[in-house]
């Protein structure tokens, strides 16, 4: 399963460093990684590591100090279509509606209205918003705000979807609800996802591996291939008992 | 009169048909309950069920619509009553340091200041932010706020304690240790608290009792007695039991 061909997107010893006042400060250092095709990786740690600034580099919108990003055999230099970015401050356009905010990418691409207007349906329906077409972000609680951007991520066919902490702000339940619907919707629009959290159970509901990290300057600490069914149960055995261990190894430096 | 300090204990929070509503909207209907003193209570129900309407008609930010509050059988009077109250957001002074915010609440009400400074000091070590004494607020991280803040409501030897989901915006394990820091805490001030989550297994970790709330018009659905020893452990088999009954009595998602 996996082999070179596999690769959806791979790093390669990437650093990454910022001035501040003068002073270097390196935020990751030397990161390998390799996603595979429709893979759900989740990048797991504690606050402020560096988790953001990975998928910045890997999604092209900032480049890494050294080492390079190849998704498939081409190098990213920058943002582009092939990649879509969910954020934690959902960053819907208040001035357009469900509709214009899903169909966006599509029309800025120059695919025209009839076309593009239902695929945006099509993700309008999955993500669970049908009869909201017409209304506008600041008249919909925060669940549904970030369906619309996860339909407006999905609805441009991104062979990858990066997700950084899509449910941060979100209550303890309606957070559940949002992950049994990431599940549900991947299952029927198959894609390689990196997802970045510091939840853990939200990490082990979701992924089918976890990525550890460490903290600044982020690196690897350790790798978890979770091969359970999906959907998962918060309170089984087994899923507490790896709560249990990952939460040991991870830094708890406040 | 054993029998007589035996029910002050046992009602020392008294709540009767408190009825909440705005306009035409019911939100909280005719809600009874006690709260004993020392109790650790927690509320936890559906979203958007009308949990922090319930703890802002505690604390007379709203007026009630009908019904009865009483603590230690008088009418809620925040002049009178020591209630403190501990929010979601970080509700730390900008322009104090972490001494100065836990200091406020004690030149508030007039404590002199030797006895200030020692409740200060303890309050501190107890949250572990004595290296932090005098630092802003913008120079913290999220979670040494939020224990600014813990420390700020404690320092003043609350009679009663609200929370208001003090912890949703940390990750897991620092809510962990926050929690257990809260239970010691708990322990050794003996107040009475009354905490509000959206969080079932929160809830479980930290109740002595757990009262589930219906979707609005808000009743109480089940009353939870929760007697599992301390410190609790999440994967136990015990503690995942009663968290599944929590969330049975409360799942819509």
């Amino acid at each position: 399963m996996e082999s070179k061909e596999n690769i959806a997107i791979r790093c390669e010893n990437i650093s990454k460093e910022f001035s501040a006042k003068g002073r270097k400060i390196r935020v990751i250092d030397s990161l390998t990684l390799n996603i595979y095709d429709n893979e759900f990786v989740v990048l797991y740690g504690p606050g402020q590591c560096g988790k953001t600034t990975i998928i910045n580099i890997l999604s092209g919108l900032e480049p890494p100090t050294t080492g390079e990003v190849f998704q498939k055999s081409e190098k990213v230099t920058g943002p582009g279509p092939q990649r879509a970015v969910v954020y934690q401050s959902i960053s819907l356009f208040p001035w357009l509606t469900v509709m214009g905010n899903v169909e966006f990418g599509l029309k800025a691409a120059g695919v025209e209205t009839a076309k593009r207007r239902q695929r945006a349906q099509e993700l309008i329906d999955l993500v669970g918003l049908h009869g909201f077409e017409r209304a506008f972000p600041n008249s919909l609680s925060g669940g549904m705000q970030q369906r619309v951007g996860i339909a407006r991520a999905y609805c441009i066919a991104p062979s990858i979807l990066f997700m950084d902490e899509p449910f941060g702000a979100l209550d303890a339940q309606t957070r559940y609800m949002m992950e049994q619907e990431i599940i549900r919707i991947n299952s029927k629009e198959k894609r390689t996802i990196l997802f970045v959290t510091n939840n853990i159970e939200e990490a082990i509901y979701l992924a089918d591996r976890i990525i550890v990290l460490n903290n600044c300057p982020t690196s690897i600490k350790k790798e978890y291939k979770v091969d359970w069914e999906k959907p998962r149960d918060y309170t089984d055995k087994k899923f507490l008992e790896l709560r249990e261990e990952i939460t040991s190894i991870v830094d708890e430096t406040l | 009169m054993t029998s007589d300090s035996s029910s002050e204990n046992r009602d020392f929070v008294k709540v009767r048909n408190l009825t909440k509503s705005f306009g035409d909207l019911l939100v909280l209907d005719d809600v009874s309950f006690d709260v004993r003193k020392g109790e650790f209570l927690c509320i936890v129900g559906p979203t958007g069920c009308g949990k922090t309407t319930f703890l802002n008609c505690l604390t007379k930010l709203y007026s009630i619509s009908s019904g009865e509050i009483t603590i230690d059988g008088e009418p809620i009077d925040l002049k009178k009553q020591n209630i403190a109250y501990i929010f979601q957001e970080n509700s730390t002074m900008p322009w104090l340091t972490v001494e100065e915010n836990i200091r406020f609440g004690l030149d508030i009400k007039k404590v002199p200041k030797d006895i200030a400074e020692q409740r200060v000091n303890q309050m501190l070590d107890l949250v572990n932010l004595r290296n932090f004494a005098s630092y802003y607020p913008k120079q913290l991280s999220m979670s040494m706020l939020q224990k600014v803040g813990i420390a700020r409501a404690f320092a003043t030897q609350p009679s009663l304690l609200l929370m208001d989901e003090p912890y949703s915006q940390l990750d897991l394990n620092l809510r962990c240790r926050l929690e257990d820091e809260l239970i010691a805490l708990w322990k050794r001030e003996k107040t009475t608290v009354i905490f509000i989550t959206h969080n079932i297994e929160e809830a479980v970790y930290l109740g002595e009792r757990i009262l589930v709330l219906t979707n609005k018009p808000t009743k109480i659905k089940r009353e939870i007695m929760n007697h599992l020893e301390r410190p609790r452990k999440i994967s136990d088999p015990e503690f995942v039991e009663l968290r599944n009954e929590v969330t049975s009595l409360i799942k819509w998602w």
